[in-house]
């Protein structure tokens, strides 16, 4: 171990925070292992065995986006583009509708910018919603969104959020953050909101009581400096508010964008960030392993990683399938349960708040499920002497 | 090995497995075979790491065939990953552990290298994780494609190896 990996490991035990130079050096450690011991030291307690999942849903109501972001490739700048799409409000509430017999508890709702819908569409949508389900938690719009309905139709940050609020908002999603460092954010996405007009939307957000995410898009032109000055700005904030519930990496992924020229994050960068994250942000409650971003399969090791959340059932993902994501587009609550009891936790349904839904007990779980035997890695593993 | 798993091997009892190797004593391996599997998974894999890293060094032997046969499986991450510790840590000496590229997939095999593998086989399914660029891949005939593009995969594979340390080394697939 580097003296200075050793430092950092004093500083996580004795739970002092970390600093810039510590966050690097976490980046630039060889022993991968060791970073995701210590993050899981650090996450084991916190929460213990626990690992927090939702039902989600995911609507994407429209991609109609006058920005232009490098990385996007869900995006269409006209509304008569191909592939553009806007839902009518109801068909965006049918698909709440068709589910009603296993309704989610929340419904996540991110969009492109689109000039030509009035403000009052979102407000009958969210209200829609509510109509169909009451308790359903509506966690919608990134700050980003929130920032341009302040500018496109002239209110302050605060008036649009308390209309939506008035309308049905609970929550805001973490989408929007991409890299706050301006040398990054100014090449990949200069014609929308700011870090500081993203930060600012979120603190007035936990000023009005609602609880947040916020994300991290990573692996593609950013330095590793830039990564640990973005968790820095995030841990400022929460330190102000304590509005974050969650932190979300988000790999970057190529097809169909303007950095399609570029490679996505490697496996072993998505578990290395994911700890770095648990490791830097002492003020955070939860690191969400995303499962559509990083493959349910990586994310299942991530939660040895640092990670205490494996977002939701999700049931229908389009921005990181427009990217090439090869994850499935939902995953079924039963395939969530058996994904976190493999990985010797037990599997909490939460709600967008964390309260908790369900949970399993322990002795519930028939053994400990990383001692049971994967039958089938024979076929996918050889041994020769 | 960092003083962390170091530490974190030795309060686990398991620094007598990489004695017992060192002596070649694998019969009393295997007879502790019940007491090393209880071990947590991550420091199985801190382990086997370390046996790879003494035994056969930071090459990767891929042997990517360019032909796909058979469908990723829907294995879990870290079921897999144990799997992988635990053959390294009871297989001979220096012995190549391989991972399956085309059915575990691509991420999944690159984290096994981390974990005591030091080959990958099989076709990738996917281009996750390299950087191919479609440029790169037009203007050229379909079969010429396929030339080129195993041959940017190679360059790419290699990149993504050296950026977790290991040194790819690319052989005949069998
Ligand atoms: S990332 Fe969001 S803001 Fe940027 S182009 Fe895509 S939809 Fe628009």
């Amino acid at each position: 171990m580097t003296t200075e990996l050793g430092k950092v490991v004093d500083k996580v035990r004795s739970k002092e925070r970390l600093s810039f130079d510590d966050g690097m050096t976490l980046f630039l450690e060889p022993d991968l292992l060791a970073i995701g011991a210590l993050a899981n030291e650090v996450c084991e307690r916190l929460h213990g065995d626990r690992v927090y999942f939702n039902r989600n849903m995911r609507i994407e109501v429209t991609n109609v986006c006058v920005a232009s972001c490098l990385f996007c490739s869900f995006a269409k700048l006209e509304a008569h583009s191909p592939g553009a799409h806007t839902m009518s409000l109801e068909e965006a509430w049918r698909e709440l509708e068709v589910r009603m017999d296993d309704p989610p508890s929340e419904i996540h709702i991110v969009n492109g910018l689109h000039p030509g819908l009035p403000f009052s569409y979102y407000e009958a949508l969210l209200a829609g919603f509510k109509r169909i389900k009451p308790d359903v938690v509506m966690k919608c719009f990134t700050a980003v969104e929130i920032h341009f309905f302040a500018e496109h139709y002239q209110m302050s940050h605060q008036e649009v959020l308390l209309r939506l609020q008035r309308a049905g908002l609970d929550s805001l999603p973490g989408g929007g953050a991409e890299i706050f460092h301006p040398e990054v954010r100014s090449r990949i996405s200069h014609d929308k909101a700011t870090a500081e007009q993203y930060l600012e939307v979120h603190r007035i957000a936990h000023r009005l009581g609602m609880r947040t995410n916020t994300t991290m898009l990573y692996g593609h032109i950013e330095t590793f400096e830039h990564r640990v000055d973005h968790l820095q700005r995030v841990r400022e904030l929460q330190d102000e508010t304590h509005g974050f519930a969650a932190f979300i990496p988000l790999a970057f992924h190529p097809d169909g964008n303007g950095m399609k020229h570029l490679p996505a994050p490697t496996a072993v960068d998505d578990l290395r960030t994911l700890a770095v994250s648990r490791l830097m942000l002492d003020n955070v409650a939860h690191i969400k392993a995303y499962w559509v971003s990083m493959t349910p399969k990586i994310a299942q090791v991530g939660l040895r990683f640092g990670a205490s959340d494996i977002d939701g059932t999700i049931v229908h993902e389009t921005i990181y399938h427009a990217a090439g994501s090869s994850s499935p587009q939902g995953l079924r609550y039963d395939e969530l349960v058996r994904l976190i009891r493999e990985a010797a936790r037990v599997p909490v349904e939460r709600d967008t708040h964390y309260n908790v839904v369900r949970e399993w007990l322990p002795n519930a779980m028939p053994e400990a499920a990383l001692k049971v035997r994967d039958r089938k890695a024979d076929r996918h593993l050889r041994v020769l002497s | 090995m960092s003083a962390l798993v170091h530490h974190a091997l030795e309060a686990a009892g398991l620094l007598r497995v990489l004695e017992l190797r060192d002596q070649a004593r694998f019969s009393d391996l295997v007879a502790i075979r019940d007491e090393v599997e209880k071990a947590d998974w991550i420091l199985l894999g801190a382990l086997a790491d370390t046996i790879r890293l003494r035994e056969v060094g930071d090459r990767v032997r891929v042997a990517a065939a360019s032909k796909k046969s058979a469908h990723e499986s829907d294995e879990r991450g870290l079921a897999f990953l144990r799997e992988v510790s635990l053959a390294r840590i009871f297989s001979e000496r220096s012995a190549t552990i391989a991972v399956d590229l085309e059915r575990v997939g691509i991420e999944l095999a690159e984290v096994a290298l981390s974990f005591g593998a030091n080959e990958l086989c099989g076709a990738m399914r996917n281009k996750r994780g390299l950087a191919i660029a479609e440029e790169e891949l037009g203007g050229v005939g379909k079969r010429s494609k396929r030339l080129l593009l195993a041959s940017v995969k190679k360059r790419e594979l290699a990149d993504v190896l050296a950026a977790s340390g290991k040194v790819a080394e690319f052989v005949e697939a069998s």
